[in-house]
């Protein structure tokens, strides 16, 4: 197969309906081809995003929010960097009911313009239920009120962690000023002899943000050097921290 | 730290993840349905409902060359969208 021949079927490839030997004609070619590569990789972003799509409200969302209202009572603020336990098992929502092909492996980054739509979110939501306030209440309880504030304040910045293998790990979120916010992990649980440690890579070293404990959950920090990092990582250390990185970084993602 | 807090805490993180993957659909949703009908369509054939585009064009009754355009093209034009959005692939930051 030529390249304007597999060129043209990037599409169908990158939603996984092509038959089956002019699927593998494709992916001989793609493999020897960059075009084709960065043209499919494109597609692909896509083709995974469509994977992430609701027709409604998903299964038991609104059940799990009306949960949260009961338990508010008592709810714990959001500790500076002295990181609560959740079991931040990297459970993903539901999925919409009956699609046939699901691609794996979604990557996708929230920016400004995206972001803000997370109070529209709200909205959205509440629309469907005629209970704006209390969906409200619900997002903003336990803490969270401090991310969302941070995802719809202008200029800030998302940083997605990943690990070698290219698996998204933790979502943080950096306002201008240097304040920053775990917006979702999926960091395994350590043992209590471990714990997970954030830094700031600056000037290409590695100056520590903060321990983040053996579970991450909700995390708080600030990022006070000038100037400020470049990219942000995340490794495994003894309880307590280090002042340098005793072991590999475990995920990393650009500022 | 009492027994319920952790399960509390949970749930929190999962409302959290659930808010966020419900928001990137609605953008999702957003661009998919800005698309012209035929190239919609023809998206929504392929991936959706699982059919080969040789198969989408039989069930269509328009030529192969005809529904690879349409798939090509709603898709550059979807990730045209999400990308105006803010929406982009991590890699392209």
């Amino acid at each position: 197969m030529n390249h304007d021949e597999a060129f043209e079927l990037l599409a169908p490839l990158a939603l996984d309906a092509l038959d089956a030997d002019v699927l593998n004609a494709v992916e001989e070619h793609v493999l020897t081809c960059p075009r084709c590569r960065g043209e499919l990789d494109g597609l692909r972003d896509v083709a995974s995003a469509m994977g992430n799509t609701y027709e409604s409200l998903p299964d038991g969302l609104w059940e799990r929010i009306s949960g949260r209202l009961y338990e508010r009572e008592g709810a714990d603020a959001v500790p500076a960097l002295d990181f609560g336990v959740i079991d931040a098992s990297g459970e993903s929502g539901p999925r919409r009911q009956g699609l046939t092909r699901r691609v794996k492996g979604l990557a996708i980054t929230v920016s400004l313009a995206a972001a803000a739509a997370i109070i529209a979110l709200g909205l959205s939501l509440a629309s469907a239920n005629g209970q704006v306030t209390q969906l409200q209440d619900a997002l903003s309880a336990n803490g969270q009120n401090a991310v969302m504030s941070a995802l719809s304040t202008p200029g800030h910045k998302v940083v997605t962690m990943k690990n070698a293998e290219h698996h998204e790990l933790a979502k943080f979120v950096v306002l201008p000023d240097g304040r920053g916010y775990l917006v979702s992990s999926k960091l395994p649980p350590l043992s209590s002899k471990n714990t997970y440690q954030l830094w700031g890579i600056v000037n290409g070293l590695p100056v520590s943000v903060g321990v983040m404990g053996s579970s991450p959950g909700q995390v708080t920090f600030t990022l006070a050097s000038s100037p400020g990092p470049t990219a942000l990582a995340v490794s495994i250390e003894p309880a307590g921290g280090s002042l340098q990185p005793a072991h590999p970084l475990v995920a990393s993602g650009a500022v | 730290m009492n027994a319920a807090t952790p399960n509390r805490r949970r749930a929190s993180y999962d409302l959290q993840n659930q808010a966020w993957d419900y928001m990137l659909s609605d953008e999702i949703l957003r661009a998919l349905r800005a698309l012209p009908a035929e190239e919609r369509r023809a998206i929504e054939l392929a991936y959706f409902e699982g059919h080969t585009y040789v198969k989408v064009a039989e069930i269509l009754d328009e030529a192969e060359g005809t529904i690879k355009s349409r798939i090509r093209n709603g898709m550059r034009r979807m990730r045209s969208e999400l990308t105006r959005s803010g929406i982009q692939g991590a890699d392209q930051l």
